[in-house]
């Protein structure tokens, strides 16, 4: 029945896709099984050889030969030649950096003998394809997803629907009011010539964009588990209060937990880790968040926000332990300060060009003036996300993200309330696509 | 309160999961203040605004109107349209006027609404005018170019609160929704004043709350648009046929207006009013009204109308509304002997 369901919203967005997604899951099933089925090391190499090539190729093909073909043709160009490469106009298939990443998660998982292949097509199919998380994720892990689906969920522990209930309200709230509003404001910044741009609109557009692909993406991830919640299948959190990160590791374990963590187990360690020379570690460093970058879209702009991200990680990685700051105005001073240098990662991250986040930039810098719209602009991030801040200042303090089902109920209809209120009045003006639909 | 513990995701304990009584209570609140909301939202509907006053005060004008006219048998005029003919018209001086021309008496009456277009007086017409069965012998409605033609952005929240009734839900849905979530929205909208006086209820917030709203909105919405703008015609680019159906007008909306109105066999003047430059009206919209029977009194040019008439660069000012009435009453004159 989830299956079905599962395959009917795929094919909701283009049925023609469905086979793709298939295939995906086809490969990924038969390699699993011949590897657990298999004694022999060599073979098991082959299969997950095949796999993962498989799996890239896909993604490489519909995601990246457009991006790769310009490139070169662009660079044969400069260098003098004539270039005559045959561009194609590929439709990107939604989700499929997160279903492939899910789908090699787990024959990976089986090759390194961690969990056991599923002998269950349809359930396979369904961990590869499950509805709620398959366009935007969390990324699943087998050994958390599969065995939920494999087994009955006749009796569920009390508690889950109120869970769900305040995830799916949550992430309503944080995709409607906050990412949706300051969407709007973030696209008319963006859009705004660059030769009457000032630089207080610029920092209040890079602003608005920080908000907006928070809430836009912890906005879905929320929802996608309140709703799995309900269906009786428990989703990773995706994210943890992220702008109150204080350093950039921080930030890692806060932010796109589900991708962060597979960089982490699938690239970051067999690239070697923190094993080896400080060289070694930076070169890892690098080389996770510049293809991190390149998992978010096929651009110069997401290779530099990647990039960007490594040259902090390295950098804190470096000096980190020899800042001391006093403890509470140090932990503030610390989180005002890396919320600013994430806020310059968006900056490129939501660009349309290199030459436009450079511009900006330079007109943060060197124009600033106080305009109506930057004005407007600043009084609106701070009425739709200081109530958010700080009831997540007020969830960080605890350590936990499910305080609010801990008080009396009332608080808990109170802040109901209020969510409700927000979606009812403040609805935006343009309801705005998941951004992360697109990777 | 929460005691302190590291795991994100857990509760402290299993006992702290909130039961199903307690969430049940939860959604009660919740309800009963949504209920509340909508209580408060219907109490001010009425006075929110002037253009909410000038809406809620239609049953009355109209029902007004038909006593004075059964009364007096003079012929019924409406002046039909938006914020054109809201400002630009003078009632009291067409009646002067119209006596200084020894022409036929009229009783007469504005329906208003601003930001209004086409569609919105369709459904307005059905709503006020032909479910009451209370018909004018004329129909004046004051417009230009864009708010007669099928392009013309509607207005979903205003149109389907005020504007369609909840018999001609079905008929709104079929023939110009064809969105299940603008469908969804249209009967929240009808049924919830909440839901349909929201953007005046954001405004009134916001514009509170938030210095330099107002001119800051509409600041980004003109980049916005823009912007959505250059990236149609991009595109449009190489797409011809894209590019001429763009252009194109159509106006299947105003034909099933007019149908309404002859089907009640009332006359209507289309009138293309005045703005500080000469526009251009469709000649095909002005075929097709004269083709159904109906008339265009074109005051696209009315002699001695200077910018300076205008108020804003839009709606007439009080120089400009003395001109156009004085015009149109020599128009009625004409046209009701």
């Amino acid at each position: 029945m989830l299956l079905v369901a599962s395959y009917f919203f795929y094919s909701c967005w283009d049925w023609r896709f469905l086979p793709l997604i298939l295939t995906t899951t086809l490969i990924n099933y038969f390699t699993a099984r011949g590897i657990e089925q298999s004694d022999s090391p060599s073979r098991h190499k082959w299969l997950i050889t095949v796999s993962v090539t498989a799996s890239l190729g896909m993604l490489a093909f519909f995601k990246y030969w457009g991006f790769f073909t310009e490139s070169a043709a662009e660079m044969l160009t400069w260098l003098g030649f004539h270039a005559d490469i045959q561009m194609l106009n590929i439709i990107l298939p939604v989700g499929i950096s997160f279903y492939t990443f899910q789908t090699m998660s787990y024959t990976i998982d089986v090759y390194r003998g961690k969990i056991k292949a599923t002998r269950s097509f349809t359930d396979f199919a369904l961990y590869v394809a499950y509805f709620p998380q398959l366009v935007a994720g969390p990324i699943e892990r087998s050994s958390s997803l599969m065995p939920q689906i494999t087994n009955s969920r006749k009796s569920r522990p009390q508690g889950d629907f109120a869970e769900g209930l305040y995830l799916v309200m949550l992430g309503l709230f944080l995709k409607i009011v906050v990412g949706d509003n300051l969407g709007f404001i973030a696209d008319g910044i963006f859009a705004e010539d660059r030769d009457k741009l000032t630089g207080t609109e610029a920092l209040v557009g890079i602003y608005c964009f920080a908000f907006q692909i928070y809430g836009d993406f912890a906005g879905y991830s929320s929802i996608a588990r309140g709703v799995s919640k309900w269906l009786g299948i428990d989703l990773m959190t995706n994210f943890r209060m992220p702008y109150l990160a204080r350093n950039p590791s921080d930030f890692w374990q806060r932010w796109h937990i589900s991708l962060s963590s597979w960089l982490r187990d699938y690239l970051y360690i067999p690239l070697g880790g923190n094993r080896g020379s400080k060289l070694l570690v930076y070169r890892n460093l690098m080389i996770t968040m510049l293809l991190g970058g390149l998992w978010h879209g096929a651009g110069w702009t997401f290779l530099i926000w990647g990039g960007l991200h490594g040259l902090i990680l390295c950098i804190y990685r470096a000096l980190g332990n020899s800042i001391k700051l006093p403890a509470l105005w140090g932990r503030i001073l610390a989180t005002v300060f890396f919320f600013h240098l994430v806020c310059l990662t968006w900056l490129f991250f939501r660009a349309e060009s290199l030459a436009q986040a450079w511009e900006m930039l330079v007109l943060i810098f060197t124009h600033q003036e106080m305009t109506p719209l930057a004005n407007y602009g600043l009084r609106m991030v701070v009425f739709f996300c200081a109530p958010l801040m700080a009831y997540e200042i007020w969830l960080d303090k605890a350590h936990s993200l499910r305080r609010l089902e801990t008080v009396r109920w009332g608080w808990r209809a109170a802040v109901y309330c209020y969510f409700v209120f927000m979606l009812i009045v403040f609805p935006p003006p343009v309801f705005g696509q998941f951004i992360y639909f697109q990777f | 309160m929460a005691t302190q513990h590291h795991d994100y995701d857990a509760l402290p304990t299993n006992k702290c999961a909130p039961s199903w009584l307690q969430e049940t209570r939860v959604i009660l609140v919740v309800l009963a203040f949504i209920f509340l909301l909508e209580l408060i939202a219907r109490i001010i509907a009425p006075t929110l605004d002037f253009d909410r006053e000038n809406i809620y005060a239609f049953p009355e004008t109209i029902s007004q109107l038909e006593d004075a006219a059964e009364s007096s048998g003079k012929p019924k005029v409406v002046f039909y349209g938006n914020s054109l003919m809201l400002h630009g018209l003078d009632q009291t001086l067409v009646k002067e006027e119209l006596k200084g021309l020894s022409a036929p008496d009229i009783e007469s009456a504005k329906v208003t609404p601003v930001g209004t277009a086409m569609l919105d007086w369709v459904y307005l017409y059905r709503r006020y005018f032909s479910a009451q069965d209370s018909h004018p012998d004329v129909l004046v409605v004051g417009f230009v170019a864009h708010h007669i033609h099928d392009q013309e952005a509607i207005k979903l929240r205003r149109l389907s609160r005020h504007f369609v009734s909840k018999q001609d839900l079905p008929l709104l849905w079929k023939t110009d929704l064809k969105d299940f979530h603008l469908i969804t929205q249209s009967v929240l909208c009808n049924i919830s004043a909440l839901e349909g006086d929201q953007p005046e209820h954001q405004l009134g917030i916001l514009q509170t709350l938030v210095a330099d709203y107002k001119k800051g909105l509409n600041r980004n919405n003109d980049l916005v648009s823009d912007w959505q703008q250059r990236l149609a015609q991009e595109a449009a680019q190489g797409n011809e046929d894209l590019a001429t159906k763009e252009t194109e007008e159509t106006y299947q909306r105003m034909l099933r207006f007019i149908t309404e109105c002859k089907k009640h066999q009332v006359k209507v003047y289309f009138v293309p009013m005045p703005q500080p430059e000469i526009w251009d009206f469709n000649p095909e919209a002005q075929r097709l009204i004269e083709a159904k029977g109906m008339s265009v009194l074109d005051a696209r040019s009315i002699p001695g109308m200077t910018p300076d008439d205008f108020s804003d660069g839009y709606h007439l000012g009080d120089s400009g509304k003395v001109k156009f009435s004085k015009w149109m009453a020599k128009q009625l004159s004409q046209h009701l002997q």
